[in-house]
């Protein structure tokens, strides 16, 4: 076990640098002047020239890297190009808001999909139907529709059940309900199928018939034998979701005016400041590579045999 | 399966239509029409009438624009499937082919690619070089390419090792010759399936860079995100946006389902 946890984070570090070194090029090789940004349409040479001059960008590249790279290590991500603000702060100030609703979506698609791929043994062709249906929509769809189905339904009532803004500051069902729904029912599609397959295959085994066969109860078949062996998978399926799950994030955060991290990336997005954005992209690959990570230890823990872990499984 | 087809190909008929719908209606889809397009009180004016589907918040006519979207939404699509099937394709292919530190390559790329968060590369790619097709169609090609590079190289590792590839190579067949002769052209019927399935995929994945704003042009996206402001008192600028953004991912995963049910 130890071995495989040092392969693991050495693999993790690996990623991380190389997200890094992307964000490097992006900010300092591939952006086209960002002086311009900050200055502004009608700002003078002389201006423009400070700034440059201000945020280091004459100087050869190397010597920049190793700025941006001694930054990182210490927590530091820049500043931002519309209000100077240290990225670090703004998204810390941000994140557990993206964090608690990536977690709770997690959450609940993880319940709707193992109660729906349950519930789709006895019919699985409308189960497959609805899971490829609801896996197509993008997310944004999803959300707007929800809120119009919610408009339809109750009017302006039916608004004032959702309601802007950080969920720390009250009212935080109202702010997290709907949010919440919208990223479990999209990820709960993959969920339920995964379920169901692994549920049919596994009620199908040796050690199952057995069990059925000394009279044991196809409940508890299901929910003792079938679902165990389902976890490795699902557990699986989460680390690989993660990526959806933050990019899904962002967009309910727009959709709902979730005040998180993904609605301030959106709206530096909009203004074009770049540095916030890569700041995000830095959050979200630690975020996704952080949780690939537990979810590898935890699958490990679950499942020997998958702790014998290669770069390149067959 | 027949459903999904005639969706499909009428949703490719109004989008190829778009010039001839803003002839007809007599609105181009970038001009705003405030003293037809908006009541006294500033609100868009109901479907009929001028508007065959109403107008939006500023008074442009939904339906034109629709139509207009359809085109961008689909070309984007089209053209991140089509490069993200030639870029899965041919990782796939080297990785399942040549095995090794290619494959090695190939095999932690796709998961690192498959666990990051897409969507915020796509953001990070438009703020810094802005949102043109030229930028989106690319990121969101690199990004659908895992999940195809991963079907073709499983597919690979199975077919390299069957009994007429291997009666190639006895015959003294070049490893290119194999690979492109013997093994590419088994593999013609799951990658057309996936990349069918990767159609939605790259729909949803435009569409929602638009309405973030990262992506430019009149698309579904864009469209969606004016309407979420408008649709209290215009229930159009919401619906049909979304309901032809629904008609074609809905219809093209039915289409790759079946598809791949086909399949041997």
């Amino acid at each position: 076990m130890t071995g495989f946890l040092v392969r693991r984070a050495a693999a993790a570090i690996a990623v991380l640098w190389l997200v890094s070194a992307a964000v490097f090029t992006l900010l300092h090789v591939v952006a086209p002047h960002p002086e311009r940004v900050i200055g502004g349409p009608r700002a003078s040479a002389e201006t423009l020239a400070a700034i440059r001059a201000d945020l280091g960008l004459d100087e050869p590249l190397f010597v920049q890297y190793g700025r941006f790279a001694g930054g990182l290590l210490r927590g530091d991500l820049g500043r931002s190009y519309q209000s100077g603000e240290p990225v670090a702060g703004m998204l810390a100030d941000r994140l557990p808001v993206t964090v608690l609703l990536v977690g709770g979506g997690c959450a609940l698609a993880l319940l709707l999909g193992v109660a729906l791929g349950v519930g789709g043994l006895s019919r699985p062709r409308l189960a497959d139907t609805v899971v490829l249906g609801v896996a197509a929509t993008p997310v944004f769809l999803v959300g707007l529709l929800l809120l119009a189905a919610l408009f339809a339904g109750l009017g302006a009532a039916g608004l004032h059940l959702v309601e802007p803004g950080p969920p720390m500051a009250g009212h935080f069902w109202r702010r997290m309900a709907l949010p919440w729904l919208t990223l479990g029912l999209v990820l709960a599609a993959s969920y339920a199928r995964l379920t169901r397959v692994t549920l049919a295959e596994t009620l199908g085994a040796d050690h199952v018939r057995a069990a059925r066969s000394r009279g044991v109860a196809e409940r508890r078949l299901v929910w003792r034998h079938g679902l165990r062996v389902a976890a490795v998978p699902l557990a699986t399926q989460l680390g690989v979701d993660m990526g959806a799950l933050l990019s899904g994030a962002v967009v309910v955060e727009k959709v709902f005016g979730v005040q998180g991290a993904g609605q301030l990336t959106a709206q530096a997005v909009a203004v074009g400041d770049a540095p916030v954005v890569l700041g995000a992209v830095l959050a979200g690959a630690c975020c996704a590579v952080a949780a690939a990570t537990v979810v590898d230890v935890a699958v490990a823990a679950l499942d020997p045999v998958s702790r014998f872990w290669s770069p390149s499984p067959s | 399966m027949r459903s999904a087809l005639i969706v499909l190909v009428s949703l490719v008929v109004f989008a190829a239509l778009a010039p001839c719908w803003a002839r007809w209606t007599g609105h181009p889809p970038q001009l705003a029409f405030p003293a037809f397009g908006l009541r006294p009180d500033g609100t868009p004016v109901p479907p009929g009438g001028r508007f065959w589907l109403g107008a939006d918040g500023l008074g442009r006519d939904v339906l034109v624009r629709a139509a207009y979207a359809a085109r961008t939404s689909l070309l984007t699509g089209f053209a991140a499937t089509a490069l993200a099937t030639f870029l899965g394709v041919a990782a796939g292919l080297a990785g399942g082919f040549l095995g090794g530190a290619a494959d090695a390559v190939v095999a932690r790329g796709t998961e690192v690619l498959l666990a990051f968060p897409f969507l915020l590369a796509a953001l990070a790619a438009a703020v810094v070089l802005g949102g043109g097709p030229l930028v989106v169609v690319p990121v969101v090609a690199v990004a659908l390419a895992a999940p195809m590079a991963r079907a073709v190289r499983a597919r690979v590792l199975h077919v390299r090792e069957l009994a007429y590839v291997e009666a190639a190579r006895a015959l003294g067949a070049s490893p290119w010759r194999v690979m492109t002769g013997e093994v590419l052209p088994a593999l013609a019927g799951p990658v057309v399936a996936l990349a069918v399935l990767l159609l939605p995929a790259a729909v949803a994945a435009e569409s929602t860079l638009a309405y973030l704003g990262a992506a430019q042009g009149t698309s579904w996206g864009a469209m969606l995100a004016d309407g979420q402001e408008a649709y209290r008192t215009a229930w159009w600028t919401l619906l049909v946006p979304g309901g032809l953004l629904l008609a074609a991912t809905l219809a093209c995963a039915v289409l790759g389902d079946a598809l791949t049910r086909r399949l041997p």
